[in-house]
């Protein structure tokens, strides 16, 4: 499983929107020729994508939503791979302008080609999933407006913090600064 | 996957452990090679954070980060050339004297082998310099009372940083220090 994190200077929604909605892949997609939907029942959508990338391939696959919140998606029908699924996981971002997306694609080419390799390809298209959609959201005029951030959860800055101390011994002196100590002897 | 471990006992309270290691902006004070790092995202018990090393490349590492109060918390790297899948600091014990433990596991990577990035998540070191930043945290009082007991030797100087301001002992006696009205706003005085 590759995983890649993917900032979008969008909101959550229109992010989630581009996402789902299926026949425009071909618009940003990399590689994507075409995509149809074959059947929508509830948060399930069955899909054909046609992606001309390496090889040309044909697969079905079949999405799964929870609305603004995650897509996964999973091979159902197709000859060229083994195994295709992933999900896109997104998340406010916590500077308030955008969303994060954690994007999770698993790849089996079965006995075509090794792990490292395969590993590889992914990893390039998951970039290049980043860009592209990036890009494609910019073209549609969509920007990112701040969302209300959550209550900070308490951190450290409210405890009470030492920061110096400096202490007189037989020996001369200790310094103890943010978590070090350092002695100092007399010179006499 | 080899799994590396590192634990030392600490005295402070877990909950104090638990907001130092899930305070993802600053970790560039503590933990080794990291210069620069922030939360991405962060939802209840899960957040995304992203740390930059001190490599020629400045390289950006993102993790995945779940969260269970005062007990654990666990990294998982998304993406990069990190040779490490997971890192799970665990917090054990209660009352001011708890066990923290780092258990690093890898994954083979070429990242491994360059230099920098392949010291980075060193258990030993980590929980070493945890245990510095956790000693320059006053235990929770009402008051912010700094004087340190126990200690040998006769008292100089100390500085806090509270609420109130910066708490100034100087042999014995205690100034209140406040930010100038510039500071405050963000303006540097000259």
């Amino acid at each position: 499983m590759i995983k890649a994190v993917i900032n979008v200077p969008a909101p959550r929604a229109a992010v989630f929107q581009v996402l789902s909605d299926f026949p425009r892949y071909k618009e940003w997609v990399p590689g994507c020729e075409a995509c149809s939907v074959n059947s929508q029942s509830g948060s399930t959508t069955e899909t054909t994508i046609t992606i001309n990338s390496m090889k040309r391939i044909e697969l079905g696959l079949r999405f799964d939503a929870q609305p603004d919140t995650a897509l996964a998606f999973k091979m159902i029908k197709g000859k060229d791979l083994k195994a295709y699924s992933g999900t896109y996981r997104l998340m406010d971002a916590a500077d308030g302008m955008g969303t994060v997306v954690i994007a999770e694609l698993e790849i089996d080419v079965g006995m075509m080609a090794p792990r490292f390799m395969v590993d590889k390809i992914t990893r390039k298209m998951m970039d290049d999933t980043g860009v592209a959609i990036r890009a494609h959201i910019q073209k549609m005029g969509i920007q990112a407006a701040p969302v209300a951030k959550p209550a900070a959860a308490p951190t450290r800055r409210h405890r009470a913090r030492r920061l110096l101390r400096v202490t007189k011994t037989s020996a001369g002196y200790s310094v103890w600064l943010m978590g070090e100590t350092h002695e100092v002897k007399s010179a006499n | 996957m080899p799994t590396r471990r590192s634990s030392a006992t600490v005295a402070c309270d877990a909950g104090l452990i638990y907001d130092v290691l899930t305070d993802y902006e600053s970790y560039a004070e503590w933990l080794p090679l990291v210069v620069q790092s922030k939360t991405l995202a962060r939802e209840g018990d899960l957040a995304i954070a992203e740390f930059e090393l001190a490599t020629r490349q400045k390289d950006k590492f993102d993790f995945e980060c779940i969260h269970t109060r005062n007990k654990m918390v666990l990294w998982r790297t998304l993406g990069g050339r990190l040779p490490i899948a997971q890192a799970e600091w665990t917090i054990t014990g209660s009352g001011n004297s708890c066990e923290v433990t780092l258990a690093v596991t890898g994954r083979f990577h070429w990242g491994q082998f360059l230099p920098g990035v392949s010291g980075f998540l060193n258990p030993k070191q980590c929980i070493k310099a945890l245990q510095s930043q956790l000693s320059t945290f006053m235990p929770e009082t009402s008051t912010p009372d700094i004087a340190i007991r126990n200690e040998a030797g006769e008292r100089i100087l100390e500085l806090a940083e509270t609420e109130d301001g910066i708490i100034c002992w100087i042999r014995g006696k205690k100034y209140i220090l406040q930010p100038e009205p510039e500071a405050r706003s963000g303006g540097a005085s000259q």
